[in-house]
């Protein structure tokens, strides 16, 4: 054929995966569903443990890797931690029916592109494969997700931990929107009709969606100057206040929603400013990653400490309540918030000023 | 213990939507406590409350006592408000946003009393 015919248009190109799972009633289910079901068909490859995995991925070139966690001799995190050494560009994804925080934490911090839970299986097999396409198809210089188990905020905290350059892009089911991070610090957010710290709230509000992670360029402004740990928080706990303004965009429909943003903007502006007075960021065992404006570090380390054991108590205690978040300690002129991960733990003490200050 | 003076108190936080159980550490360090939930047994009310005893014992050590405090769960929150007397009451609710104003009405009663 040369140069100057017309290319008739080619189908799409079938996706090649491997699936790594000891279970082989799981991978025969998998596997029909790919290459019964889909078109075009994916090409499946399957292992039931870490060395046929290797030697199929030396043999043959694979688009997608699933793993199961739960593996003998080598489980899907110790496969996924070599595989990211030796194949860092191949996408993998993480797919077992126990997702715990300590492995989805691990699984992040190793380079899993997603992670699902087999539960997700029984209430239909369908919705997994949008998410294992666009995975799939992600380009080698970024990478695309559904936002499932893997919240926003997890994402940003590895960025910023990472002392990363990244532009987040979202797809929400209204709007999309942009998250800045230079060198670990966000400095720009832009959703819909709002930026900077609105936007950014808003963009962590959203209960699922579609990212892209894409490479760093220079937002057209910085509308954001301050500290992610606070910024992030903050985010949440302002998630969590106007959760309850959610039913009436529901309720009201579409020009409701409308006027929920004007409402939020609104609301942001009449709430008194408030003050980071200091920051600490301490690991698990208690080292102090990070500090600012903070005399007694070694002390609020101790708090933490102290509060992520309490809350596993009353974790145990109480079961029903999930897994622990974070402890605030409330005043009326000052609050300080304590955010409790096994893997991190971040103390923010703030401020609330009023208008005459 | 029924003759203390948060039983109406008590009793009355069942029909606030979102709370699933409740409890008063009193001065005296007595603790009374009601359940509205088969997932929050009122042993396990009363062990959480001496927790949050020590836990307020803990803050003021470290010079952070709050007259408020809140604990975000998973599934759901436990709000403290403490009284000058140095009463606290807890209230465990599930994350329905429209607990939110109950928690208020309820806590401003509980100082009040």
């Amino acid at each position: 054929m040369s140069a100057t015919d017309p290319s008739p248009a080619r189908p799409p190109p079938s996706r090649r995966i491997l699936l790594v799972d000891d279970d082989p009633e799981f991978i025969a289910l998998m596997k029909d569903h790919l290459v019964q079901k889909r078109d075009p068909s994916w090409i499946v490859h399957t292992a039931v443990n870490y060395s046929e995995a290797l030697d199929c991925l030396k043999l043959n070139p694979v688009d997608l890797v699933v793993l199961d966690i739960q593996m003998p001799v080598m489980d899907g995190l110790q496969l996924l931690t070599l595989l990211k050494r030796t194949r860092p560009a191949l996408p993998v994804v993480v797919l077992s029916g126990v997702v715990t925080q300590e492995n989805r934490d691990y699984a992040l911090q190793h380079g899993a592109a997603l992670i699902l839970q087999k539960t997700e299986l029984a209430t239909g097999i369908d919705t997994i494969y949008p998410a294992l396409e666009a995975t799939a198809e992600a380009p080698v210089e970024g990478f695309k997700g559904m936002l499932r188990q893997v919240g926003l905020i997890d994402l940003l905290q590895l960025e910023c931990l990472g002392r990363k350059s990244s532009v987040m892009e979202i797809k929400g089911s209204n709007a999309d929107g942009r998250i800045y991070i230079s060198d670990g610090s966000i400095i720009h957010a832009e959703f819909d009709c709002l930026f900077g710290e609105k936007a950014l709230a808003r963009l962590l509000r959203l209960k699922g969606g579609e990212f892209r992670l894409a490479p760093f360029t220079q937002p057209g402004r910085q509308t954001i100057d301050g500290h992610w740990e606070a910024l992030l928080m903050e985010a949440a706990q302002s998630s969590d206040e106007q959760e309850g303004e959610a039913p009436a965009v529901q309720a009201g429909g579409e020009a409701a929603g409308a006027g929920l943003e004007s409402q939020a903007a609104a609301a942001q502006q009449e709430r008194p400013d408030r003050r980071i007075e200091e920051i600490i960021v301490s690991s698990a065992a208690n080292d102090i990653l990070y500090q600012w404006k903070a005399p007694e570090a070694e002390r609020r380390a101790r708090l933490l400490n102290l509060l992520l054991m309490k809350s596993a108590g009353v974790c145990k205690m109480l079961p029903a309540l999930g897994r622990a978040d974070r402890f605030e300690i409330i005043e009326p002129r000052s609050r300080a918030i304590c955010l409790l991960q096994p893997d991190r733990k971040i103390f923010v003490r703030l401020s609330i000023l009023a208008p005459a200050d | 213990m029924t003759d203390h003076p948060f039983q109406g108190w008590l009793e009355k936080a069942a029909n606030y939507p979102g709370v699933l159980a409740c409890g008063v550490c009193l001065s005296n360090q007595a603790i009374v406590v009601k359940s509205f939930a088969e997932s929050f047994p009122e042993a396990r009310i009363k062990e959480l409350l001496q927790s949050l005893s020590e836990v307020a014992f803990n803050l003021r050590y470290y010079q952070l006592a709050g007259s408020r405090l809140r604990w975000v769960f998973e599934h759901g929150q436990l709000h403290v408000a403490r009284r000058a007397d140095s009463a606290f009451a807890v209230l465990a609710v599930n994350n329905d946003p429209g607990a939110a104003a109950g928690i208020e009405e309820l806590f401003a009663e509980f100082i009040k009393a």
